[in-house]
């Protein structure tokens, strides 16, 4: 019995109800908090936003590898994948977003003891929407291995919907991935750059910086972050197949999402933003350091050995 | 050969402006905000 999924229909089974469900109760929690008139309501409904836009990483990188699984199986109907495919690239691309705009609303209440309404209707409307597309690509997703539910129109053929017009778009624009490519690293540079100031002040260097100055520069690791995940996107959806197969890169994305959640201390927590010029910071924010740098380092070491460290076998 | 590069660059400008646009706007945001004495 595999208590821990070893294989991409199995991961992306496990995976997949996390975002929906998650989704739901986080917008639960998000107007329950008007309601009560409970701040710690919605910076907690606001901190479970920016997880499951995290979490989507890796669920729709389950989704591809199951694809590659069971493509080609009898009774698995490619166009109900593509379909499902096309649905889940919204979901996620407004998962994303809404996790995007979750964390600059937690940025600027860190900063400016308030989020701007623009910011919390922005996150309102884009879990919506993330929901809808989750409801749909649920709904296809459904279909695809289980005969018992009936059949379901597809509106694209295989090779027809969103995600083919991307794979084509990267394949057949030439300068397409190298540019992208060039981009990938100036926003791993952005990224690094900032969880190093932050993480080395953590552990004592330049002790004369209070962190409230270090934690401006936190939406340009932001920035460099959202960069990365669309280039890395574009180019896991060009060549899915390679990507799944790699063995470096499930640890790439298991650091990425640690090293994503580790951002969040930085971000809201208190002992982190009450550190003043001269002060030594207290242990938990060391720990934290080491675990940021070390997860995006992590992140670094093996989005470059993708091609080097081998196919699965 | 050329074609490739130039556009290749002239993605990478793009790219770059528009990080340092929203950079910047998040920038003067906090200065404003730091002046205002927050």
């Amino acid at each position: 019995m595999d208590l821990i999924p070893n294989s991409g229909p199995h991961l992306h089974v496990l995976l997949n109800h996390f975002p929906s469900v998650g989704t739901v109760i986080a917008l639960g929690l998000f107007l329950t908090s008007y309601h009560l008139k409970s701040d710690d309501l919605r910076r907690s409904s606001m901190v479970i936003f920016l997880l499951l836009g995290l979490l989507a990483i890796p669920t729709y990188i389950s989704g591809a590898a199951a694809r590659w699984a069971i493509q080609g199986n009898a009774g698995i109907s490619p166009d109900v994948i593509s379909a499902h495919m096309d649905q889940a690239l919204l979901a996620f691309t407004f998962l994303g977003i809404t996790g995007c705009l979750a964390w600059f609303g937690l940025w600027q209440e860190r900063r400016f003891s308030s989020t701007p309404t623009w910011n919390l209707i922005a996150v309102f409307v884009s879990s919506l929407l993330s929901l809808l597309y989750m409801a749909r690509a649920g709904n296809i997703g459904g279909h695809i291995n289980h005969p018992e539910l009936g059949t379901i129109e597809t509106a694209a053929a295989q090779g027809e919907g969103l995600t083919a017009s991307v794979e084509n778009l990267i394949t057949s624009v030439i300068w397409a991935w190298p540019a992208m490519e060039a981009a990938h690293f100036i926003g791993m540079a952005l990224i690094f750059g900032v969880v190093l100031l932050v993480g080395l002040r953590s552990l004592g260097v330049g002790k004369n910086l209070p962190f409230a100055a270090l934690h401006r520069l936190l939406p340009l690791g932001a920035l460099g972050l959202l960069v990365n995940i669309i280039t890395g996107f574009f180019f896991f959806i060009a060549d899915s197949g390679r990507y799944v197969a790699m063995d470096g890169f499930p640890p790439k994305i298991i650091a990425l999402m640690i090293g994503g959640v580790a951002i969040i201390y930085f971000t809201i927590f208190d002992d982190a933003w009450a550190l003043k010029a001269g002060d030594d910071a207290p242990l938990l924010s060391k720990i934290m350091a080491v675990v940021t740098i070390g997860s995006w380092a992590a992140v670094l070491i093996f989005g470059r050995l993708l091609p080097y460290y081998g196919d699965g076998g | 050969m050329e074609n490739l590069a130039i556009l290749a660059f002239l993605f990478i400008v793009v790219v770059l402006a528009i990080v340092g646009g929203a950079a910047y706007w998040v920038d003067s945001l906090a200065d404003r905000h730091d002046q205002n004495g927050g």
